[in-house]
């Protein structure tokens, strides 16, 4: 009951951002979608039909969803920016820190509710994205579908935002200055960031991202535990 | 004796470099309505933070229901009421939603009934969202959070800070509904001495972080004096006179801040120093604060004071 009055609240923090973003998603994919698939058609009437013959790059067609997963990708990170402020920033301007401390939860219950909460917030993104993939499925204007890789990618880059979250955490959480280790949240999931895109085995990007997941997962139970309000 | 429900034994913090509290002792007992002045910046919210485990201290140490401040358990929290400064509140959230955001913490011991006739009392609706309240009914309804649970020990922080007189007469008597409540310890800290004095029966007087007094209000009133000497022709500057805290030369009168002074000594200083006449100047509980507190000459320090 605790847990989840502390998720409930922690949810409808999120709650704002998150309509934001999947709005936003939503609405760009949905044009960026129309857009390439007016392309395909065009593609498509325009040089395929019987015995004609056309140059091999021709044949070549960017998949649909890659641009909307750029798109993903960066509502993503935005969306676990935005909602890493809200559960861990917010609370020091507006003072409300010792409100949420001082009750009969560990503080451990306290931080696992944000998380989950901002975990949750991200999953709901990632099913925005299915439901965008989804539409470029069974959409007839598409001629071409999309490929279950690069929507695999697509929840993949929210689990990135999901990773952001928790750097924007750990900076909020640490009590150093600015200029000093406070940073290190942020640069840590640059770094990490930088490591990932830059590799194209999935598994070995999977592997690496979850180790990032644990060391910032520990680093932030660690400060917010030991935290002053 | 009485069970003691709050102890802070030598509790010390520094900010960087900067004393915020120094070997703060206190220990409050059960049943005890405790009023917590100082000056601004005189560390009352920091003793309140660390006294919650808010806070973590340089030295020393503080417990709650004899539980160590630093690992209070959900258990004791649940028997403890706080009343932020400031009352912050999730504004986003209406009374209703703050009522049962506040409820399963509690379990059996949050009391929907007392919560809803607070909330009336206080002609709030449950409806009404914490950012559509004015200042004094974000206090009104941190009481009423605070109180709903029966908590043993309330720790208010400056509760009726920015209220006016009205409002805060109001709140005064929410406050006394949980004290009327038998066992039930208070501590609150607060600027407005008329409500120390209205509602406590303690008083602890904190400057620049140290521990000057902690007594009961009576005897603080007593003890505190303001003796107004007058002198022919020259006053005296070199004043050596037991609980002296403060002096003050007015053309050719002397007022001195005596703590603790018996009459007789007063008398029998007056006569050495050929003072024409004195007399004891009445003050209320405000001036003597101001007066306690006020950083000038000091004789020697006041009996309850730490060295």
């Amino acid at each position: 009951m605790r847990f989840l009055a502390l998720f409930k609240k922690e949810l409808r923090e999120a709650v704002p951002w998150l309509i934001l973003a999947v709005l936003f998603l939503l609405a760009i994919g949905w044009l960026i979608i129309h857009t390439k698939a007016y392309d395909q058609r065009q593609w498509y009437y325009g040089s395929i039909s019987n015995g004609k013959v056309i140059d091999s790059y021709m044949i070549f067609r960017t998949d649909i969803m890659l641009e909307p997963a750029v798109l993903m990708f960066f509502t993503s990170i935005g969306l676990g920016l935005l909602v890493g402020i809200r559960h861990f920033w917010v609370p020091d301007f507006t003072r409300t820190w010792q409100f949420l401390i001082h009750r009969s939860a560990t503080r451990s219950l306290i931080l696992s509710a944000k998380l989950t909460a901002g975990a949750t917030a991200m999953f709901c993104l990632s099913i925005a994205w299915l439901l965008l993939a989804g539409y470029a499925r069974v959409s007839e204007r598409v001629i071409i579908p999309p490929e279950s890789g690069i929507v695999g990618m697509g929840i993949f880059y929210s689990y990135l935002g999901f990773i952001v979250y928790l750097g924007i955490a750990l900076c909020a959480l640490t009590a150093a200055r600015w200029y000093t280790t406070r940073m290190f949240g942020l640069f840590f999931v640059f770094i990490m960031f930088m490591i990932i895109l830059s590799q194209t085995n999935f598994t070995f990007v999977f592997c690496l991202s979850v180790f990032f997941l644990a060391v910032l997962i520990i680093q932030i139970y660690e400060k917010f535990l030991q935290k002053e309000f | 004796m009485s069970e003691i429900i709050l102890e802070t034994k030598g509790l010390t913090k520094y900010f960087s470099n900067k004393a915020a509290l120094e070997k703060f002792d206190l220990q409050i007992p059960r049943g005890c309505i405790c009023g917590f002045v100082g000056r601004n910046g005189a560390g009352k919210t920091t003793a309140i933070k660390l006294m919650l485990g808010l806070l973590k201290p340089t030295a020393g140490s503080s417990a709650i229901l004899d539980c160590d401040s630093m690992s209070l358990t959900p258990k004791i929290r649940r028997r403890v009421g706080y009343v932020t400064e400031g009352h912050r509140l999730f504004r986003w959230m209406t009374i209703a939603g703050l009522e049962s955001f506040q409820k399963p913490f509690f379990d059996n011991q949050w009391d929907d009934k007392f919560f809803s006739e607070m909330i009336d009392y206080f002609e709030l609706s449950k409806k009404q969202k914490i950012k559509h309240l004015s200042n004094g009914q974000w206090a009104q309804v941190s009481l009423a959070l605070a109180l709903a649970p029966h908590p043993e020990l309330l720790i208010m922080d400056d509760p009726t800070l920015g209220l006016d007189p009205a409002i805060r007469r109001q709140f005064l008597q929410g406050m006394i509904r949980l004290i009327m409540q038998q066992g039930r310890t208070v501590l609150f800290s607060s600027h407005i001495l008329s409500d120390v004095e209205r509602v406590s029966n303690q008083i602890v007087v904190i400057d620049k972080g140290r521990l000057r007094a902690h007594c009961s209000i009576e005897r603080f009133r007593e003890s505190i004096k303001k003796v107004k000497f007058s002198f022919a022709d020259k006053v005296p500057t070199d004043i050596d006179i037991e609980g002296l805290v403060n002096c003050r030369i007015i053309g050719n009168e002397l007022e001195l801040i005596l703590v603790e002074t018996p009459q007789e000594k007063i008398a029998q200083w007056a006569a050495s120093e050929d003072a024409e006449n004195y007399e004891i100047v009445p003050m209320n509980l405000e001036d003597q604060f101001i007066e306690f507190t006020e950083p000038k000459k000091r004789g020697k320090l006041f009996q309850w004071e730490n060295n």
